[in-house]
């Protein structure tokens, strides 16, 4: 009778028992990912920061520093496609570097190319909620920036129908519809020329 | 003969006791259990089984797939994850762009044409507020043998 009843205050403590199993969960998770990470190939992009012999750190898109070993059989194109060593790479070089990447996240470049730094991407996505209709229409962001979207026949435009999306005209947007825009800027401030427009229900 | 009544009361009533102490400590455990604040849940932020060393830069915004600096040698890839219910994506990549929506649970998928080389990719949700998270990825896509 002691033991049913001690027995059932220990099966009432759940609250041990979830944390030790979402520790396991965890462990788990990470031991998979480690190994997942033991054998993958991967693409650096970025700019050489440091090069000692051929040891390469670069900082890449995301002003994360990736460190790479260049393998001695590896293929390195400088600019113009033009074969060179691991001599030829210098510090500030904008590279794409391909290889063999271990667990810590360190490469073995087996290729790697010098190339010219990517131009700015002048599309931008925009929420806002129009004020005024029409080829050009006005809208209000979140920040209370006034924006205009010129609209064309090339710009793709979609709504929400049974909770999927479908194609929208330019008479389906109305002054107070929400929309988000996407488009390119240019000289104009605040202006936007649109490549994609959805209305949100 | 009154010393067998009196040790059977005795021991009758020790066993009370202990039936009694018994019932008390599992009741308390059981109302330790009701009081105990709920465990905070984590947010989902993570869709997929494998973490794959996918650091987000929002949590409102989690790509599953592809993990970010992939080598492919196919010039197709697909990007999912998992952001806002019912979210307008917008993902912009060398080519093209698109507008996708999130399901009621905010997951999304599209697939993106690759350039050969490195691709840049973006991807920018918003929910019906405006709300908005973005993440990037760089893909490469090469057919060389590495």
């Amino acid at each position: 009778m002691c033991y049913v009843l001690s027995a059932l205050s220990v099966k009432a403590q759940t609250p041990t028992t979830t944390s030790i199993r979402d520790a396991v969960q965890q462990q788990v998770q990470q031991e998979l990912s480690n190994i997942k990470q033991a054998v993958s190939k991967k693409g650096f992009v970025g700019t050489i920061t440091t090069k000692t012999n051929s040891e390469i750190t670069l900082t890449n898109l995301k002003n994360q520093t990736r460190n790479i070993t260049v393998a001695p059989d590896a293929t390195i194109r400088l600019a113009g496609s033009k074969e060179g060593t691991v001599a030829d790479l210098k510090v500030n070089d904008f590279i794409l570097a391909m290889g063999d990447v271990d667990s810590q996240n360190k490469m073995t470049g087996k290729r790697i190319l010098v190339l010219t730094q990517p131009a700015d991407d002048k599309r931008v996505a925009m929420f806002g909620t129009v004020t005024k209709t029409g080829t050009t229409l006005t809208f209000t962001n979140l920040k209370n920036e006034t924006w205009t979207a010129r609209t064309s026949a090339s710009t793709g435009m979609t709504k929400v129908v049974d909770g999927k999306s479908a194609k929208a005209a330019s008479t389906d947007i109305k002054v107070g519809s929400k929309i988000v825009v996407l488009g390119t800027t240019g000289t104009t401030a605040n202006a936007l020329t649109a490549l994609n427009l959805h209305i949100l229900p | 003969m009154k010393k067998e009544v009196f040790l059977a009361i005795a021991i009758g009533f020790a066993l009370g006791l202990v039936i009694t102490f018994g019932i008390w400590t599992a009741n308390k455990s059981l109302a330790n259990v009701k009081t105990q604040p709920k465990p905070t849940e984590t947010p989902q932020t993570e869709i997929t089984p494998l973490p794959t060393g996918v650091t987000t830069s929002s949590s409102a915004l989690t790509i599953s797939a592809p993990e970010d600096e992939t080598l492919t040698n196919q010039n197709k890839i697909t990007v999912s994850g998992k952001t806002y219910p019912a979210a307008t994506v917008v993902v912009t990549y060398e080519d093209d762009e698109q507008v996708v929506l999130a399901d009621a649970t905010g997951q999304f998928s599209t697939i993106v044409d690759l350039i050969a080389g490195y691709n840049i990719i973006n991807i920018t949700a918003f929910d019906d507020k405006g709300a908005e998270a973005t993440q990037m990825l760089t893909i490469t896509y090469s057919t060389a043998k590495i």
